[in-house]
């Protein structure tokens, strides 16, 4: 009895690595998901949801990060690429009702929306250490 | 008591001698879990994930699904039932977290490379339970226990085994003997990880007509349920005070006979409180406040011919989607009804059971369409039994189940497996 839950462990984890590389657009995919998340939250209607996760995917163009980026350093790391999601999933209903649809605005939110989805008129320079004010990272 | 020894040899070698079949290269990140990156879907998914692990497998939920429902109820005569459950329940979801040990890759050569930073990490839950419940005719009194821990996986995967193979269940142990004595329950909660510890005493009536039950559990509240046992209709709850984790209500009918060929029919709603809360209303290392209730609707045709089971299962909310339906395959007779049944020793009984649920879009918990395959494996032994005293072992794997996708919405590649003892006297 008592080897049974081992042996089923060993045997069922054997296939499956429990750590991978964060995918390269993961961070941009959570910012979509962050829009999709408080739409949920603050209106209840899981339609509108996923249609602004939709539209985010289809007029927005992510960009793409390796975790192996050369401009990553001990300050600047692809921990902080979410951090737009991070503020686009704490937004206050209120204003999640003021930007609706527009997704422009939503991303607006914070500069940091810029590292991850192609904006114009967003300097990222003051963002990324030691950057010279190319906007982005890999395409 | 071989396998113990031989797992045991194998991970501290592969641990000490860098056995990269084991061991992959650069994959020694923060092994005790890494920090999980708040913002992002896994996160949010994760806190849910703990939550709904507490409930499903609280003292009050344990007692309800395994300690009542077998219970054979003998007018005139006294008797009792007890139950001890584990369920250890891998990948509920995937969190992305930052992993220090991989800044430091350059400076002290540890074993922890730059590309994973930043990595995709599941969480891995456990639960463990413990009840007893005694009758002198119509009145009795029950007690269950549980013990429920989640958290980011380790890296390698001979450190998962072992952690929930061998070390998780003796922790538990020890735990649960000590549930009595923390008469309030105990709950704590940081990041991606949480471990609560939960009792439930109470009192028991039943006649032909009815059953009721009215208990008090550790976390602070009242538990009361109340059965019509000719029809099988029932209903039970927990009323919980604010800022509780557990809480739960579930209505329905419990194994009829609507039609003898068909075998059994239960068709039941259960509501849970559900979510993990923004970050800004509860703070990262506060318990979680729920945001809203995660309700399911569940059919289940049982014993059909003696040999086959239908389940059908949907989520109403937070978004309605259906999730599957699964045939099943089991030795005659393999659900017990609410009469019990009579053992035989050295009876075993086994079930699988399989189909394809198709997952919606779900972009607010981070998921994208697609569809799973859906399994569960099921064996029960009857070590010693006759019509009045039976004690049996369990196993389950399940992969995708039914059960797993309306706990764990937002799951992939869930897998889960269980064993359980129970006996009557």
């Amino acid at each position: 009895m008592s080897r049974v839950p081992i042996v089923l462990s060993l045997l069922v984890l054997a296939g499956c690595s429990p750590i991978e590389p964060m995918p390269p657009d993961q961070p941009c995919r959570e910012a979509g998901y962050a829009i999709a998340s408080r739409t949920l939250s603050c209106t209840g209607d899981a339609k509108l949801s996923q249609d602004r996760y939709d539209s985010f995917r289809k007029d927005f163009t992510c960009i793409e990060w390796e975790t192996t980026d050369p401009r990553f350093d001990v300050d600047f790391g692809p921990e902080d690429l979410f951090g737009c999601a991070f503020v686009l999933s704490n937004l206050p209903c209120e204003l999640v009702d003021q930007y609706g649809d527009d997704l422009d605005a939503w991303l607006a939110a914070t500069d940091s929306c810029a590292l991850v989805v192609e904006l114009e008129g967003v300097d990222t320079s003051s963002l990324i250490p030691g950057d010279t004010g190319d906007t982005g990272g890999d395409q | 008591m071989h396998a113990l020894i031989l797992a045991g040899l194998v991970g501290t070698s592969a641990h000490a001698q860098d056995d990269t079949w084991i061991r992959p290269l650069g994959t020694d990140c923060d092994e005790n879990g890494g920090r999980p990156i708040l913002g992002s879907a896994g996160f949010n998914n994760a806190r849910d994930a703990l939550n709904t692990n507490i409930q499903t497998y609280s003292a009050t939920a344990f007692a309800d699904r395994t300690l009542f429902r077998s219970h054979r109820h003998r007018d005139g005569e006294d008797g009792g039932t007890f139950a001890m459950e584990q369920n250890i329940t891998f990948g509920a979801t995937t969190v992305p977290t930052y992993n220090s040990r991989a800044i430091d890759y350059a400076v002290n050569n540890d074993n922890c490379t730059p590309e994973y930073r930043v990595a995709m990490r599941p969480i891995d839950l456990s639960a463990t339970n413990l009840g007893v419940a005694y009758q002198w005719d119509k009145v009795g009194v029950f007690y269950s226990a549980s013990v429920a821990y989640g958290g980011i996986a380790y890296p390698h995967n001979y450190l998962r085994g072992m952690m929930y193979g061998l070390a998780l269940p003796i922790y538990s142990a020890y735990a649960l003997m000590a549930a009595p004595l923390v008469r309030s329950g105990y709950q704590t909660q940081t990041g991606a990880s949480a471990f609560a510890l939960d009792w439930i005493g109470g009192a028991t009536f039943h006649n032909e007509h009815i059953g009721a039950r009215v208990g008090y559990a550790g976390s602070a509240g009242l538990y009361a349920a109340l059965a019509e046992q000719n029809t099988g209709l029932y209903l039970s709850s927990v009323v919980r005070g604010q800022g509780s984790l557990l809480g739960q209500l579930e209505t329905g009918l419990d194994r009829v006979r609507l039609v003898p060929k068909l075998g059994l029919t239960s068709a039941f709603l259960r509501d849970i409180p559900y979510g993990g809360g923004t970050v800004s209303d509860t703070g990262a290392s506060s318990l979680l406040a729920e945001t809203g209730s995660l309700r399911t609707v569940h059919f289940e045709q049982d014993n059909v011919l003696e040999r086959f089971d239908v389940h059908v299962a949907q989520t109403l909310k937070p978004v309605a989607q259906l999730h599957l339906a699964q045939l099943g395959f089991h030795t005659p007779n393999y659900h017990a009804s609410r009469e019990g049944r009579t053992e035989e020793q050295g009876e075993f009984r086994g079930l699988v059971r399989g189909g394809i649920a198709r997952i919606p879009a779900q972009a607010a918990f981070g998921v994208e369409e697609g569809s799973v395959i859906t399994l569960r494996a099921e064996g029960d032994v009857t070590i010693v039994g006759d019509d009045q005293t039976g004690f049996h072992m369990g196993f389950g794997l399940l992969f995708n189940d039914a059960e797993q996708l309306a706990m764990y919405p937002y799951a992939q590649n869930v897998l889960t497996y269980r064993y359980q003892m129970k006996g009557d006297f």
